[in-house]
C-alpha cells in the first residue's frame, strides 16, 4: 500500500516535471554563449581597423615630429621643465622671423643635447656634442619649411584623419610659388572628403579661396560651413585647434564678405562672431567701421 | 705563448662560425635583408622626391635595429647552449681557460654580427644610392662606429649570459642597447632636479653603463652634416674597448666560478 503510494506520487512528479520545466525554460534558459560567426567577424575587422589605425596615428605623429627635426636641420629640441625655466638655462631662440613659415620660439625651449657649460659629463658629453646633430640654438635659423612638402604628403597618405597635416601642408604649398594655391587647393579638398566634418579644414579652404584665389563667393561656403560645424559641436568638446580655427572662420567670412562689397552680410557675421568670441578684435573693428546706422 | 692563445680564439670563433652557419642562423639575416630591399622597392613605387632625409633615417635606423638584435640574439645563446649540450666538457678537458672559451665565443657572435652589419649596411647603400641618394664620407665613420659598437653590445650579451638565462640576457641587452639615448636624456633630466645622492647615483649609472647612443651617426649622415674629427673616433674606439674589456671580464670571473 506504502510502497503504491510512493510509485504513484512518482509519477504524478514525472508527469508534471515536463509541463513545469517547459513553463520556467525561458526564465532561466541561458543564451549562446560568446558571438556568433558574423559578430566575430565583426569584430575581428574592428580589431584590425582598431590596430591600423594606432599605426596610422602613431605613423603622422612621427612624421610630424620629423618636419620640426627637419627644419632645425636634425638638432633635436624639447620644452624646458619647470626647474630650467626658473634656472634660465640656455635657451633655443629664433633668429628669423615668423614670414619664413617656421615655428617661432618664446625661450621655453632647450635643446636635447645640453650646452657644454651646463653639462657635467665632461669628455662624454663633449663627444655627445660632437656625435649628434648639436648646435648651439641661440638666434638661429630656419631651413624653409617648405622644403618639408613631401613629408606632409606622406603624413596625410598614412594617416587622412590627421587634420594638421592637411592644414598645415595647404598653407606650406600656397606660399611655395612652384607649387601655388591651386595645388594647395586641391590638396585641402582631398583632405575634407576625408574629414568632411572638420573645423579646421573647412575655415582652411574659405582662407585659401579669400586671400590667395580672392573667389569671395565660393569661399564664402566653407567658411559658412565651418561655423556651422562649430555651433553644432558641443563648445566643450571643441579643441583648441577648433576653437581657433572657428574664430578664424568668422574673421575670413567678415573679411570676405567685405571684399565682396556685400556689407550687410559681412555685418551679420561680425555680430554673431562678436556674440559667439565677444574679444575677437576684427569683428569688433569691423562693426566699430560699419556701426548699423551707417548701413542705411 | 701569444700565438697560441691566437690559434686558441681562432679555433673557437671558428668553431661558433661554423655552427652557426650550420644551424642556418644566418638564414634570419637574409630573410631580414629581403625584406628590407622588399620595402624599398615599395617605397621607390610611391617616389621619393623630397623624403631624402627621412628616407636616409629611416634606412639606417633600420641597418641600427637590425644589426644589433643580430648581435644580440647570436652572442646570447653561445655559453649556455655549449653548457646545456654538455659540449663544454669536451672543450674544457682540452688544455684551454674557460676565459679562452668565452673570449673565443665572443670573436665568433662578433664575427657573424660584423657580416650581418655589412649586409644590411651594404643594401641600406645599394637601395639609397638606387633612389638616386648620396651618404657622403661621413658614411664609412658610421659604418666603422656601429662596428664598434657591436663589440660592445657582443660584450655585454655575453657576459650577461653567464650571470642569467639566455632569454633574461637577451631582454636586458636589447633594452641597454635600444633606450641607450632615452636613457641618456632622461638622466640628464633627473639630474637637475635632484638632491646629492641622487645626483651620486645617476653619475654613476651613467658612467658605469655603456652609452649605446653615442656610437650612432646616423642623424649626422641623414641631415648630411660633416664628418666628426678623428680625436673623437679615437676616443670612442679607446672607450668601447675598455667596456668591451671589462664586461668580458666581469663575465669571465662569473664563469670561472660557475660549477658547470
Amino acid at each position: 500500500m506504502k510502497d503504491g503510494l510512493v510509485y504513484a506520487l512518482c509519477g504524478i512528479c514525472l508527469a508534471l516535471a515536463y509541463p513545469i520545466a517547459n513553463s520556467i525554460r525561458p526564465t532561466i534558459e541561458q543564451g549562446p554563449v560568446g558571438l556568433t560567426q558574423e559578430q566575430n567577424e565583426a569584430l575581428e575587422e574592428k580589431a584590425q581597423a582598431s590596430l591600423l589605425g594606432q599605426f596610422r596615428g602613431s605613423m603622422s605623429d612621427f612624421l610630424y615630429l620629423q618636419v620640426d627635426k627637419f627644419v632645425h636641420e636634425g638638432v633635436e629640441i624639447r620644452g624646458k621643465t619647470e626647474s630650467e625655466l626658473k634656472k634660465d638655462k640656455e635657451s633655443v631662440t629664433s633668429g628669423d622671423g615668423v614670414e619664413t613659415g617656421a615655428r617661432q620660439h618664446n625661450g621655453t625651449e632647450t635643446t636635447v643635447v645640453p650646452g657644454k657649460k651646463e653639462d657635467w659629463r665632461g669628455i662624454l658629453g663633449d663627444i655627445e656634442r660632437q656625435v649628434k646633430t648639436y648646435k648651439p640654438m641661440g638666434g638661429h635659423g630656419h631651413r624653409d619649411p617648405k622644403d618639408a612638402l613631401h613629408i606632409y604628403r606622406l603624413m596625410t597618405a598614412s594617416n587622412p584623419k590627421f587634420i594638421r597635416g592637411w592644414t598645415e601642408g595647404a598653407w606650406l604649398m600656397a606660399r611655395k610659388k612652384e607649387v601655388g594655391a591651386e595645388k594647395a587647393l586641391a590638396f585641402l579638398r582631398e583632405g575634407e572628403k576625408a574629414n568632411p566634418e572638420s573645423i579646421e579644414i573647412a575655415s582652411s579652404l574659405g582662407w585659401l579661396l579669400t586671400r590667395d584665389l580672392k573667389r569671395y563667393d565660393e569661399g564664402r561656403t566653407p567658411l559658412e560651413r565651418a561655423i556651422a560645424l562649430g555651433k553644432l559641436r558641443d563648445p566643450q568638446t571643441l579643441t583648441t585647434d577648433d576653437e581657433e580655427a572657428l574664430v578664424s572662420a568668422y574673421r575670413f567670412l567678415v573679411n570676405n564678405r567685405r571684399y565682396a562689397k556685400d556689407i550687410p552680410a559681412a555685418r551679420r557675421w561680425a555680430l554673431d562672431g562678436q556674440a559667439r568670441f565677444p574679444d575677437d578684435p576684427t569683428c569688433r573693428k569691423f562693426l566699430e567701421e560699419y556701426p548699423a546706422e551707417n548701413q542705411n | 705563448m701569444v700565438l697560441r692563445k691566437l690559434t686558441i680564439w681562432g679555433a673557437l670563433s671558428g668553431a661558433s662560425i661554423l655552427e652557426s652557419i650550420r644551424r642556418k642562423d644566418l638564414w634570419v639575416a637574409v630573410i631580414l635583408s629581403v625584406l628590407m630591399i622588399g620595402a624599398a622597392g615599395m617605397l621607390g613605387r610611391f617616389g621619393v622626391k623630397g623624403l631624402e632625409t627621412f628616407l636616409k633615417s629611416a634606412a639606417l635606423t633600420v641597418v641600427n635595429l637590425l644589426s644589433v638584435v643580430l648581435a644580440v640574439i647570436f652572442t646570447a645563446r653561445q655559453i649556455p647552449e655549449e653548457v646545456s649540450r654538455r659540449t663544454v666538457y669536451p672543450l674544457l678537458a682540452r688544455p684551454i681557460s674557460r676565459f679562452d672559451l668565452l673570449f673565443g665565443k665572443f670573436l665568433g657572435a662578433y664575427a657573424l654580427s660584423l657580416l650581418g652589419l655589412l649586409l644590411f649596411a651594404l643594401i641600406a647603400f645599394g637601395a639609397l644610392k638606387w633612389f638616386g641618394l648620396g651618404v657622403g664620407t661621413i658614411f664609412w665613420q658610421y659604418l666603422f662606429l656601429r662596428a664598434l659598437i657591436l663589440g660592445v653590445v657582443c660584450a655585454v650579451t655575453i657576459g650577461l649570459s653567464v650571470f642569467m638565462t639566455p632569454q633574461a640576457a637577451i631582454t636586458i641587452s636589447l633594452l641597454l642597447a635600444m633606450v641607450s639615448q632615452t636613457f641618456s636624456s632622461a638622466v640628464m633630466l633627473l639630474e637637475a632636479d635632484s638632491q646629492q645622492a641622487g645626483k651620486l647615483f645617476l653619475h654613476g649609472t651613467y658612467f658605469a653603463l655603456p652609452q649605446f647612443n653615442l656610437f650612432d651617426l646616423s642623424s649626422r649622415v641623414s641631415f648630411g652634416w660633416t664628418t666628426i674629427p678623428t680625436v673623437t673616433v679615437l676616443q670612442l674606439t679607446v672607450y668601447a674597448l675598455l667596456h668591451i674589456a671589462a664586461w668580458l671580464m666581469l663575465g669571465a670571473l662569473r664563469f670561472k666560478r660557475q660549477a658547470l
